[in-house]
């Protein structure tokens, strides 16, 4: 009773704060800039130079994909490690864990008849959809560059496709358990080199790291070498955030028991 | 009265939406703090970082603008695209929250093992089987 008391003063008290905040925000948030107002700092300064050179220096249509993976490229590299970083660390706090055992393949299969993911027609939809997912991922990935898409997506996109694959039951085919998860964390490791690898050709080639124009390969110009260090880039950025989705899937699937 | 009116629909205009992201900000905090379950907090952090992406993404909009998606010789004025800055910097922060919230689950499992429960009173109080 006592507690319940505390909580609710201290909920009280912490609502009075918001509410002071929010009308504190209210009245100093003229220093605020306009929604929309051509004039504010953040459009004026570097986004400007963005938005004019984008194209012309590295053939990209979609100046976001251009800031992403070129001009800070920096920024979107160590991103992916931290992508990394935080599959390998959901894979170690949960490998204390153990497994749920596996189930024999008729146990399996009684167990789907019994609880199945949504329902005879829903299974075989997603089993229709599944490649269809797949082939806009690809698309998702090659029109990051020329139109709206880019790596993290077609990244979440596989990942998706994979999770529709995985959890649709299967009665014709015999379960292999394999280690998905060591699988899935060696993609993620296999994406974040390959971006790593962009970076470091170019220093092959007389240039500093992630300085996409002197990439070694032969091109017309260094704008295209620009939109092939892009398009590369794009390409490791998939297959890490791909990879990692799928550890942090595999991981959780193989240690949660759907019957509680 | 309408004086006041149209001062407020001036206001919405040109700052409600900062207004909506601080509303959003205020009740993640709220849960954060309040609630009792561990994955609701795990959830208002998620609320969270929605509301400082929100935020973010206000900055880069522009009158009249359009999509920063552009033809080679077509940029004529800096001014007709939508800045590319904001958006960029949001979605590897949009990627870096899915890895938060991964490493959170399974943080969450684990506790859900040990004390067999994710409620904080039981897990801190007498209701849990630990202590």
């Amino acid at each position: 009773m006592e507690e319940r008391k505390s909580r609710r003063r201290l909920a009280a008290g912490l609502l009075l704060v918001i509410l002071l905040v929010g009308i504190g925000a209210v009245r100093v948030g003229k220093f605020l800039p306009t929604v929309g107002a051509l004039d504010t700092p953040a459009n004026t300064n570097i986004s400007q130079y963005y938005i004019s050179n984008a194209v012309a220096d590295t053939h990209a249509h979609n100046i976001v994909t251009a800031v992403l993976a070129d001009y800070r490229g920096f920024d979107t590299l160590f991103e992916t490690c931290v992508m990394l970083l935080s599959g390998v660390a959901v894979w170690t706090i949960l490998s204390a864990k153990e497994k749920v055992e596996k189930r024999t393949d008729k146990e399996m299969i009684a167990y789907y008849r019994t609880s199945i993911f949504g329902s005879m027609l829903m299974d075989g939809a997603f089993r229709i959809v599944v490649p269809i997912i797949l082939i806009y991922g690809m698309y998702v990935l090659f029109h990051g560059e020329i139109s709206l898409g880019g790596g993290f997506q077609a990244g979440a996109l596989l990942a998706c496709a994979y999770m529709l694959n995985r959890i649709v039951p299967k009665f014709d085919v015999r379960r292999k358990q394999k280690a998905r998860e060591e699988l899935g964390i060696i993609t993620a490791g296999l994406g974040a080199f390959f971006f790593a690898l962009t970076g470091v050709l170019p220093m092959f080639n007389g240039g500093r790291f992630m300085e996409l124009g002197k990439l070694p390969f032969p091109a017309a110009s260094e704008a295209e070498l620009h939109a092939d260090g892009i398009l590369m880039v794009e390409i490791g950025v998939m297959i890490c955030v791909a990879g990692v989705i799928i550890t942090i899937l595999e991981v959780v699937l193989e240690r949660t028991d759907f019957d509680d | 009265m309408t004086e006041l009116i149209d001062n407020l629909e001036y206001f919405l205009a040109d700052r409600g939406i900062y207004m909506l992201a601080l509303i959003l900000f205020g009740i993640s905090i709220y849960g954060m703090v309040c609630c009792g379950n561990l994955l609701k907090k795990l959830m208002c952090m998620n609320m969270m970082q929605v509301a400082i992406i929100f935020f973010f993404l206000t900055f880069g909009q522009k009158e009249g603008a359009t999509l920063p998606v552009a033809l080679a010789g077509q940029v004529t004025s800096p001014d007709a695209y939508i800045n590319p800055l904001p958006h960029a910097l949001m979605l590897t922060a949009i990627v870096v929250s899915l890895g938060t919230t991964g490493v959170g689950l399974a943080l969450l499992m684990r506790i859900k093992d040990i004390y067999g429960t994710i409620e904080e009173e039981e897990i801190t109080g007498k209701g849990g089987k630990l202590r």
